[in-house]
C-alpha cells in the first residue's frame, strides 16, 4: 500500500500558527492590492465609462471583500 | 483614452466573440474545481486517510479560498485583455486597439479612403452558427500594416459598415470651384 503522505502533515519543523496564517494573507492582500489598482486603472482610463466596466468593479470588489472576509474568518477561528 | 474629431462619433465597437473568452472562463472553472475533485479523488478513490483535525482542515481551506481569488485575479486580468482590445469605427476611420498586456498599449488609426479592402473568414461549424470569424483591413498605407481581428464578433456587419462608410466617403459631394472668364461658378461633383 502507498505511504499516505498526509501522515506527516504539517511539515516537521513548521508550525502553523495563526501569525503564520496573517502574514500569508497579508502578503496576499499586498500582491491583491497592487494587482486590482492596475485593473482599475485600465478599466477607469480606457474603458470609457462603459456600463460593463462598471459592472466588472462592481462584481471584482464585492467577490473579493467576500473571498478576503472568509479568509479573515478562517485564520480568526484557527 | 481614445481622441475623436470635432463631429466625428463611434458607430460600431468591434471585439472578439464571447466564446473566446468563455473558453478561458471554462478552463480557470475547472482549474477552481480542482482541488476539490482531487481532494475527493484521494480520499474516496485512493482511500488515504487525512486527518481531520480543526486545524489542518481550516488550513487547506485557507489555502484554497487564496487559490480561488488567485483565479478570480486571473480572470479579470484575462477579461480586461478581451475587453479593451477593440476595434472602434467612426465616420471617418477605423481605430484599432491592441491590448497586449497591462501597461502595453498599441493604438493606430486608418482613414476610410486608405482601405484596399476587406476580406471575411468564417471558418467551421462553431464559428458559423455563432457568427464569429476573422476580419482583416487590407490598407494602403505606406507602413503596409494591415489590421487583422481574429475571432471577431458579427463579422458581415463589420465589413458592412466598413464598406458603407468607405462609400460614403468615396462618394459624398465635394464643392468644386470652376473659374470662368465670367465669373465663378459653383458645381456640385
Amino acid at each position: 500500500m502507498a505511504p499516505n503522505p498526509f501522515i506527516t502533515f504539517p511539515l516537521k519543523g513548521i508550525h502553523i500558527t495563526e501569525n503564520l496564517l496573517w502574514a500569508i494573507l497579508g502578503v496576499f492582500f499586498i500582491f491583491y492590492c497592487i494587482i486590482g489598482v492596475v485593473l482599475l486603472f485600465h478599466w477607469r482610463e480606457y474603458g470609457l465609462g462603459s456600463k460593463a466596466v462598471v459592472f466588472a468593479e462592481l462584481i471584482f470588489i464585492a467577490v473579493s471583500v467576500i473571498l478576503f472576509l472568509a479568509a479573515s474568518a478562517i485564520v480568526i477561528t484557527f | 483614452m481614445i481622441h475623436l474629431d470635432v463631429n466625428e462619433h463611434v458607430v460600431l465597437e468591434v471585439r472578439r466573440h464571447w466564446i473566446v473568452f468563455f473558453a478561458q472562463g471554462v478552463l480557470l472553472l475547472f482549474a477552481g474545481l480542482m482541488p476539490v475533485i482531487m481532494y475527493e479523488f484521494v480520499t474516496r478513490i485512493i482511500v488515504l486517510h487525512i486527518p481531520t483535525a480543526m486545524n489542518i482542515s481550516l488550513f487547506l481551506s485557507l489555502l484554497y479560498i487564496l487559490w480561488i481569488l488567485t483565479l478570480w485575479i486571473i480572470f479579470f486580468v484575462e477579461w480586461t485583455r478581451y475587453y479593451l482590445d477593440v476595434w472602434y469605427i467612426t465616420e471617418k476611420r477605423i481605430i484599432d486597439i491592441e491590448q497586449k498586456g497591462f501597461f502595453d498599449r498599441e493604438v493606430s488609426s486608418i482613414r476610410f479612403d486608405k482601405i484596399q479592402d476587406i476580406t471575411v473568414e468564417v471558418r467551421g461549424i462553431i464559428a458559423t452558427f455563432l457568427n464569429y470569424g476573422n476580419v482583416e483591413v487590407q490598407t494602403a498605407s505606406e507602413s503596409g500594416g494591415n489590421f487583422v481581428m481574429k475571432g471577431a464578433a458579427k463579422p458581415e456587419v463589420v465589413r458592412k459598415t466598413v464598406f458603407s462608410n468607405h462609400n460614403e466617403q468615396s462618394e459624398r459631394a465635394q464643392r468644386v470651384e470652376i473659374i470662368e472668364p465670367n465669373g465663378p461658378s459653383i458645381l456640385n461633383v
